[in-house]
């Protein structure tokens, strides 16, 4: 039996352009991840939406969460 | 025209903002922030990576402060995108990524050996050298022809960097090691037979270091004077061939470890047998900084509009002598 994991992360409050930044900012590294881990993010209006999907170890699914989040936190530092 | 250059490829977070008039190039702010691993410890990548993540805003914008420019004055912006660490790459890429989006400014994915050659020709003057790249993450030698840098002699192994600081880490001391090994080296001038590893025009140090640390007990001094001397008379040696063979008339080292003035003495009579003329990268930029990728950016821009967003990636693995040159 395997254990699939979603997390969804969902930033609230952006402008549409800091939101679309963001995006474009951290998509490129969205590639050659690990087996069983995925990353889509989607933009809505003024909300940016992180939808991760692991079926294999936690670990990496958490370590990729943090990154990600610590990207999002710089890209919005370094614009601001 | 005005650029901005961003560096993470390893402990060094760096901005830079250059201004390019013609061939010429003026540094108007190069602004650092150097990740320090524990006295004895190597660099983590993800440790290294949270370092670039706290300073870069801080970095950013003393950078622009130093330099009186506003952000979106700025022409072009470029980054560091291999070869390196991961995580640290990826912080500076996103960096750029953000600023470019946002700001709709153009940007320029930069090989950082590449930076450090022209940053190098940039500062000393140097028109058509035979490179020595001795860094952390670089040890070789390198040719321009045809559009391309190529290689006439490596590491197999480690880099002369590495050797230095795996040895200065082993005896206690901060990487960067090489300073404090070259203070130490200075104290000694008794000669310790080790391994000497040339392999056609490559070099190879993993045995040398083990050698070193095997020898260590006897005298720190002695051990440091000896793997100094050992190591770059095998530098020596390859830049030598090299330059007999290509008949290149300068020669240019470049690279955190071009700051050993021990490694220049050698060089120096290398060059004064081969009249040829010696350049070396001054101290405060041979080492890692955003200058070098801004103004290889800055020369990309002649002959490039920039990339677009979704193709500025990250290569760890990023070989010089797979860029094609077209400025």
């Amino acid at each position: 039996m395997s254990l699939t994991c979603q997390v969804q992360v969902i930033l609230n409050n952006l402008s549409k352009e800091k939101a679309e930044t963001v995006k474009k900012a951290l998509e490129p590294d969205n590639v050659n991840f690990p087996e069983g881990l995925s990353l889509c993010v989607e933009n809505f209006d003024n909300k940016l939406v992180f939808n991760f999907v692991c079926n294999e170890s936690m670990k990496k699914l958490i370590n990729t969460i943090d990154e990600v989040l610590e990207h999002v936190q710089v890209a919005l530092k370094v614009i601001e | 025209m005005i650029g901005l250059g961003i560096e993470s490829t390893a402990h060094t977070f760096s901005c830079a903002i250059l201004e390019k008039n013609g061939n010429k190039g003026k540094i108007l702010s190069d602004v650092r922030k150097i990740y320090r691993p524990p006295d004895g410890e190597g660099i983590h990548p993800r440790e290294a990576s949270r370092h670039h993540l706290e300073f870069s805003p801080k970095v950013l914008s003393q950078c622009l402060q130093e330099a009186k420019i506003k952000i979106n004055e700025l022409d072009i912006i470029s980054y560091s995108a291999g070869p390196g660490l991961g995580p640290c790459l990826r912080v500076g890429a996103v960096v750029a990524r953000s600023l470019a989006s946002f700001y709709n400014i153009p940007i320029y994915p930069v090989n950082h050996a590449l930076g450090h050659i022209e940053l190098g020709k940039l500062l000393t003057g140097a028109k058509n050298p035979l490179v020595l790249l001795v860094s952390g993450g670089h040890t070789m030698i390198l040719a321009f022809l045809n559009k391309q840098w190529r290689v006439f002699g490596e590491t197999l192994d480690i880099t002369l960097g590495q050797i230095l600081d795996q040895f200065g880490r082993s005896i206690g001391f901060a990487s960067p090691c090489g300073k404090n090994i070259e203070d130490l080296a200075l104290s000694s001038s008794n000669y310790i037979l080790l391994p000497y590893s040339v392999k056609g025009n490559d070099v190879s140090f993993s045995g040398l270091l083990s050698a070193t640390k095997a020898i260590v007990s006897k005298s720190k001094a002695d051990a440091c004077f000896s793997l100094q001397e050992t190591a770059f008379a095998m530098i020596s040696e390859v830049v030598e061939r090299a330059l007999a063979f290509t008949g290149k008339k300068e020669l240019l080292i470049v690279g955190g470890v071009a700051a050993n003035k021990r490694l220049s003495e050698m060089l120096q009579k290398v060059c004064k047998r081969h009249t040829c003329k010696f350049f070396i990268a001054p101290a405060k930029y041979a080492g890692d900084c955003g200058s070098q990728i801004c103004w290889t950016g800055l020369l990309e821009s002649k002959v490039k509009q920039g990339v677009s967003l979704k193709d500025t990636f990250v290569t760890q693995s990023w070989r010089l002598d797979s860029v094609i040159v077209n400025y």
